[in-house]
């Protein structure tokens, strides 16, 4: 009954869906200027569609699981007892619980997207709504499809044996999203993130004959923003930030004079081990660290 | 202007504060500021976002909605110890508790460059940002 309720609930909530947003779900990209405001009135309802898809292929997944367990087991008990008429009608009710639930599954996973929709893009642009002029516009560039997709491999190594295992490795790159936007404080943003993911597949035999394979994921997301603050308003503090920058060791930051403004260039790598989403505190954190590098500038005209 | 329209005493952004100015319809039951229909709590009611956000340990998850940003923010300087820059006639006692920097530094500084090597980080792309090198 609640995979009912759930698989209902998601089919509603594609249906209150606009035609743009259900071209962004089937093409699982958008790029686009809008403001930050109308993006999140776009993007919002397709993040939370996908959450509750999410939600809903885990539940089907269980059904099926459950149906197929119900199909074998009623099947035996329905041979074994000798009243294989009597009990008939249960091996079949596994076999359509199972089959509902796997044609439901199908179809919500041809519409699934990636998470780093509501896992990053909607936290940046909530900020972004903070940080623009209403009117402003930002362009946003947005790759949803799955990071493993197979338009994102770049290498296959050869398979090879490791410890009784066949092993093949691939690695992918998904160049998901980039960016820009002028803030209301007159500073132009830039932003991108690259995620580079080695897929490791370990096959092996076991005794009994029957194949395993496990996959495993690491994943180093590229973060880098630029912002050009403006010398009107700001001046490079007088010593780098100590402690408390959030940035994190092994970020890179670059300062660079131009016509008017200083370009403040920020990177880092985040490195994980499943194909979850980036914290958006990361990417957050590169934008503060540009700005804990200025102070207003005394007397500057405000915007 | 007509001086019978009360303008909210909330602040806009994120990193940088600027006041936001729209015309106030309610006063926040804790801090007495008055406030916009956009910068108005829906819950807990009666109060302003701000007050909503400081009355909660943790962010909300959720719908990234102006309530989501507010709390968002109020954690993001209480746990990293960000110091928002801040735009405004006069710094609002309210604010005080984030240590905001208005204009209150000269321009003496460093022109240019590095703080670290970092030649990573010059291909940032993003439409007309025109933030690369090149």
């Amino acid at each position: 009954l609640t995979t009912t309720t759930t698989a209902a609930n998601t089919k509603a909530m594609y249906g209150r869906l606009d035609a743009r947003q259900r071209q962004i779900i089937a093409e699982k990209r958008f790029a686009g200027r809008l403001t930050a405001r109308a993006l999140i009135d776009l993007l919002g309802p397709v993040a939370r569609f996908e959450a509750a898809a999410a939600r809903s292929r885990a539940s089907l997944l269980k059904w099926m699981t459950g149906g197929i367990i119900g199909t074998v087991a009623t099947g035996f008990l329905a041979l074994a007892s000798g009243a294989g008429v009597v009990l008939l009608p249960l091996p079949l009710a596994g076999i359509a619980v199972a089959l509902g639930a796997g044609l439901r599954y199908r179809r919500l996973q041809k519409l699934d997207l990636s998470n780093n929709l509501g896992g990053l893009v909607m936290p940046l642009l909530a900020v972004l709504r903070e940080e623009t002029d209403p009117a402003r516009e930002v362009e946003i560039d947005l790759d949803l499809r799955a990071p493993t997709a197979p338009e994102k491999l770049v290498d296959k190594q050869p398979l090879r044996h490791y410890g009784g295992y066949e092993v093949v490795d691939s690695l992918f790159r998904d160049a998901w999203m980039s960016g820009s936007a002028q803030l209301h404080d007159g500073a132009r943003l830039g932003w991108s993130v690259v995620d580079e993911i080695l897929e490791q597949k370990r096959t092996k035999r076991n005794p009994r004959g029957k194949v395993k394979t496990k996959t495993r994921y690491k994943k180093r997301s590229l973060m880098k923003v630029a912002v050009a603050l403006p010398d009107a308003s700001f001046a490079l503090a007088a010593a780098a930030p100590t402690g408390g920058d959030s940035v994190g060791a092994g970020a890179k930051v670059r300062v660079q004079a131009g016509e008017g403004a200083q370009t403040i260039k920020l990177g880092r790598v985040v490195k994980s081990t499943s194909l979850e989403p980036p914290d958006a505190r990361g990417l957050i954190d590169l934008l503060a660290a540009a700005y804990r590098r200025v102070d207003p500038r005394q007397g500057a005209p405000r915007p | 202007v007509s001086p019978f329209i009360h303008r909210c005493q909330c602040r806009r952004g994120f990193f940088a504060l600027r006041p936001c100015d729209a015309a106030a319809a309610h006063t926040c039951g804790t801090c007495r500021r008055e406030v916009c229909d956009e910068h108005w709590s829906p819950a807990p009611p009666g109060l302003c976002l701000d007050c909503a956000a400081r009355a909660n340990e943790r962010y909300a998850a959720g719908d990234y909605d102006p309530y989501w940003t507010h709390s968002y923010r109020h954690y993001y300087y209480t746990t990293t110890g960000y110091r928002p820059i801040y735009y405004g006639p006069d710094v609002d006692p309210y604010y005080n508790d984030y240590d905001v920097r208005a204009f209150d530094r000269t321009d003496a500084a460093p022109t240019e460059d590095a703080i670290d090597g970092g030649d990573d980080v010059d291909a940032v792309s993003g439409g007309d940002g025109g933030l690369d090198d090149s």
